[in-house]
């Protein structure tokens, strides 16, 4: 017996019925949350601080004008970029080796020491950071062995409040958020194409540049790429670590910018720029990776493993 | 070559470990000065932390807000990815980028946005019942990590079978029922390891909070705050347990995700 | 005989406890067809990857012209194979593929563009050179690579179950180009399957194996028609096994043995093995070797009467199903001319006496 058809049954059956139902609260709620907010920030970008340090809504570039002119803003953003630059290709070199290990070299419990390789990803981004001041401080650990050894009469103090240990901190912290992307990659590539390189008469060497290297390239740039952009943004380790250094990097301008320079359309107009560069490195970073997507892979599948892969990680 | 490739990877292995095996130690270094050489035997500055009305204050905090935010994320997230697997829309590109913002970009930039909005709507930053904190530090978490769960629980229901929810409408169960007792089940691990993420991530965020926070500090938020007064070995102990704290927690996760649809669960 | 060119002198291949291949010993000629015949798990693959060098025997040898090679890594072998799952090089062009082993070794570009136009040629590719293999169909990717392997005139050339993911009409068409370009270009081919169908088309030689053993080797011919253990006649085409019982022996074989089946005493070749009165064996008749008798049996025939149960249609014939008096089953093909029998009639079967095999194991 079939139930009979009421109008609400078809009503909801209507596609564009059920559509908007299942959009209500997810969009609504985006578009509060975070549209209107990333709006927001352009907007106070293109207004006015008076003399009073009150924000006027008057639409003026005065901002962006400063922005670029003024030498310090420019030379911060691009000290940031140097810093995440080199942050980036340690960690590159780093995480390689590592990911290739556990890929093609560890047989018995691989699981385990994946997960081994990630955890410190999950420990407080502080703790990571911090511990290096213990490592780093003139009366530190590395300076205390160091002197042991008998190697230096006088602690070395370039170690920490320098931008060294900025970067090295920073590597530290994105090292396994490297390695994730790539390990993924270089895990999925067949063992049979191995084997055919190998019965193709190329030895160890010319089956990792030929084969495995290309193969491995969309992990590396997804690496490369999370990890630039998480130095270049990130706040803290210039401010724990860096000494004279610390207020040189663009978050630490943004932050005080909104809290003790008060100057919150500057704030803004810095924030955006620091946006545009990363949205811009992201599209490149996608570009050039579907290019290097031999696989064929639907864009949606992979899209949702590097998105897994961001989601464990632990930022500032 | 073999050799060169397993002391280099042993070695990064070591580096990304040594930092926090570090922080452990000195834990129960017997000094308030913080060097070398380590003084291990101690248990004073445990002791420390759990008189420390401040971080006791600040770690209350952390968990309901932390709490608060896993409520939000799943109650956005959820019906968010399902709207992405199952419906397709005007602006849905829109949408999806959007949702996925505050995980792509720096976290600052997130937070000085909310900041602006939650400024230019007048809701102040200390707004809400005084047990818990402000509502925009609470929105601000919940709307962040929302990127998590749509994430995780999209890339669960990619995987489901469809054909399950089929068989139940086809037995006469109406769409709520085949929801409740059909997929829900099915995405059970997958809905469970997006709320663990989201509290751990909620504890351990900084940037947004930096930025909403009102009258009460998170535990980083407190960290940080003892760390600029200078090093007390207090900081050690809290991070200790941190680090413990974490490392169960993604072993929980870690079984979850390797148990599809638990048997346990 | 042809000379050995390859040679496996008991080759044992562990995995922990497991014996995947237990002391099997071969010899494969230049120039022929040898087909690795097997279920899953028979252990055919597993030697196919000893001889292309991917695993270690755990004892054995194996000898190539005349000089061990088991030692060797496989890019030191003179041995290319063509894989399962093709692996193809996904970032590599048709061409870029097919040259790949050419390039390891060296050889001078002139000839290699040379050598990859002929040997695409061959295949029929010559069009496709640019394209990267997502873009090829399954059967262009299988020549594509066959072609590689190819190019490099390897003394032996491994295929790995290489038409397992063709449907069924370019498997056919496949297997008898597969036959054509062995024969044209002279490489010894060593070929795995589970297909027999495929080993009977295709083979100069089948080696049968089961659980790491050759249960059997032998041309086509001599595998279908004089199978050696009950495995080999269960596993190629359709037989009748039909339980029997030694009456008298005779010695091994020579002359015919006296066995009783259904309780009638019929008449078949002396297997190779002795037999023992009253022994219980099994007759193996295949089922296009019968024939329904009215009326006057032909000489040097067996007879059985049987119920006729169900007649299953199949197009070119019509497979008949017969109960025996003891309760044991036969099936005989009727071809389009013949009567068909009503199910539940009697009918009388005969066949020629050397067309019976007496199986003992």
């Amino acid at each position: 017996m079939t139930a009979g058809a009421t109008w609400l049954d078809r009503f909801r059956s209507k596609p564009r019925v059920r559509t908007a139902l299942a959009a209500a609260l997810p969009v609504g709620w985006v578009t509060t949350f975070l549209f209107l907010p990333y709006l927001l920030l352009l907007l106070h970008s293109l207004w006015k601080l008076d003399d009073n340090q009150m924000i006027v809504h008057q639409w003026t570039l005065a901002s962006y004008r400063r922005l670029f002119t003024t030498a310090v803003y420019p030379s911060t953003i691009w000290f940031s970029a140097k810093i995440a630059f080199s942050v980036t290709l340690l960690s590159l070199f780093l995480a390689f080796p590592l990911a290739y290990l556990l890929a093609f070299k560890v047989k018995r419990h691989k699981n385990l020491m994946y997960m081994a390789v990630i955890i410190p990803l999950w420990v407080s981004y502080l703790v990571r950071a911090y511990a290096w001041k213990i490592i780093l401080g003139q009366e530190g650990i590395l300076n205390g062995l160091l002197a042991q050894a008998g190697l230096i009469h006088r602690p070395l103090e370039f170690l920490l409040y320098s931008k060294w240990a900025v970067i090295i901190a920073l590597t530290h912290i994105y090292t396994p958020f490297t390695l994730m992307p790539i390990y993924a990659v270089l895990e999925a590539i067949p063992n049979s194409l191995k084997e055919a390189s190998q019965d193709l008469y190329a030895g160890r060497w010319n089956t990792f540049r030929h084969v495995i290297l290309p193969l491995s390239l969309p992990g590396v740039l997804a690496g490369c790429t999370f990890a630039f952009v998480l130095s270049m943004g990130d706040f803290i380790a210039p401010q724990l670590l860096g000494g004279n250094d610390s207020a040189l990097m663009v978050s630490n301008v943004v932050v005080s910018l909104f809290g003790v320079a008060y100057n919150w359309p500057l704030g803004a107009a810095v924030s955006v720029v620091m946006l545009v560069i990363v949205v811009s490195l992201l599209t490149l970073a996608n570009r050039l990776e579907r290019r290097f997507n031999y696989r064929g892979e639907t864009a949606a599948a992979r899209k949702t493993d590097a998105l897994a892969a961001i989601a464990t990680e632990a930022r500032a | 070559m073999n050799r060169f490739l397993w002391s280099v990877g042993i070695g990064v292995f070591i580096f990304i470990y040594a930092p926090l095996l570090v922080v452990v130690l000195y834990s129960f270094h017997d000094s308030r000065i913080i060097a070398w050489p380590l003084q291990l035997g101690t248990f004073q500055w445990y002791g420390v932390l759990f008189q420390d009305r401040g971080m006791l204050d600040a770690v209350a905090a952390s968990l309901k807000l932390a709490a608060l935010a896993v409520v939000i994320s799943l109650g956005v997230g959820v019906p968010g990815a399902f709207l992405l697997d199952r419906h397709e829309f005007p602006g849905k590109t829109l949408f999806q980028r959007l949702v996925l913002m505050p995980l792509i970009l720096p976290g600052i930039i997130t937070g000085v946005s909310l900041l602006t909005f939650f400024t230019f709507i007048g809701l102040p930053l200390s707004s809400g019942f005084p047990a818990i904190p402000g509502w925009p530090v609470v929105l601000g978490h919940g709307t962040a990590l929302v990127s998590v769960v749509v994430t995780q629980v999209f890339a669960r229901l990619q995987r489901l079978d469809r054909f399950q929810e089929e068989a139940s409408m086809d037995l006469y169960a109406n769409g709520w029922w085949t929801f409740w007792h059909v997929t829900l089940p099915n995405i059970r691990t997958a809905l469970l390891g997006a709320a663990l993420l989201v509290f751990t991530l909620s504890l351990d965020e900084i940037a947004v909070t930096f930025f909403l926070i009102g009258r009460q500090n998170t535990i980083p938020l407190q960290i940080w705050g003892l760390l600029r007064r200078g090093i007390t070995p207090e900081v050690n102990a809290i991070s200790t347990l941190i680090f413990l704290v974490s490392v169960i927690v993604i072993v929980v996760w870690a079984r979850l995700m390797h148990d599809p649809e638990g048997a346990n669960a | 005989m042809t000379d050995s060119l390859v040679e496996l002198r008991s080759l044992t291949k562990r995995f922990g406890d497991f014996v995947a291949i237990d002391d099997v010993s071969l010899h494969i000629g230049a120039g022929e067809f040898l087909t690795l015949l097997g279920a899953s798990g028979s252990g055919k693959t597993t030697t196919l990857r000893m001889i292309a060098g991917f695993e270690q025997p755990t004892a054995g040898e194996i000898w190539m012209d005349g000089r061990p090679i088991h030692f060797l890594p496989p890019y030191k072998r003179n041995i290319n194979t063509v894989f399962q799952n093709y692996a193809l090089f996904p970032h590599m062009s048709v061409w870029d593929n097919v040259s790949y082993g050419l390039r390891m070794r060296h050889v001078a570009k002139p000839e290699i563009t040379e050598r990859v136009g002929q040997v695409l040629e061959m295949v029929h590719l010559e069009q496709l050179a640019r394209r990267a293999p997502r873009q090829l169909s399954g059967g262009q990717q299988q020549r594509v690579a066959l072609a590689r392997a190819l190019v490099n005139r390897p003394k032996v050339l491994l295929l790995d179950e290489p038409l397992g993911a063709l449907d069924l009409k370019l498997r056919k068409e496949m297997q008898l180009e597969l036959k054509h370009l062995q024969t044209q270009v002279g490489i010894t081919f060593v070929y795995v399957t589970h297909d027999q169908e495929e080993a009977l088309t295709m083979s100069n030689r089948i080696a049968l194996m089961r659980a790491g053993r050759i249960e059997q080797l032998g041309s086509p011919q001599d595998i279908y028609d004089r199978p050696a253990t009950r495995y080999v006649a269960d596993f190629i085409g359709e037989t009748n096994l039909l339980p029997a019982r030694v009456a008298s022996p005779v010695p091994a074989g020579s002359g015919r043995v006296t066995l009783i089946v259904d309780g009638q005493p019929l008449l078949a070749p002396a297997p190779a093995s002795a037999t023992s009165a009253g022994q219980e064996v099994w007759l193996s008749v295949r089922p296009e070797g019968m024939s329904l008798v009215n009326g006057a049996t032909p000489g040097d025939h067996n007879v059985l009467d049987g119920t006729v149960e169900e007649g299953i249609y199949a197009g070119s014939l019509t497979k008949l199903r017969l109960r025996l008096k003891d309760g044991a089953t036969l099936v005989l093909h009727l071809g389009p001319s013949d009567h068909a029998v009503p199910v539940g009639r009697t009918a009388r079967v005969a066949w020629p006496v050397d067309h019976g095999v007496c199986l003992v194991g």
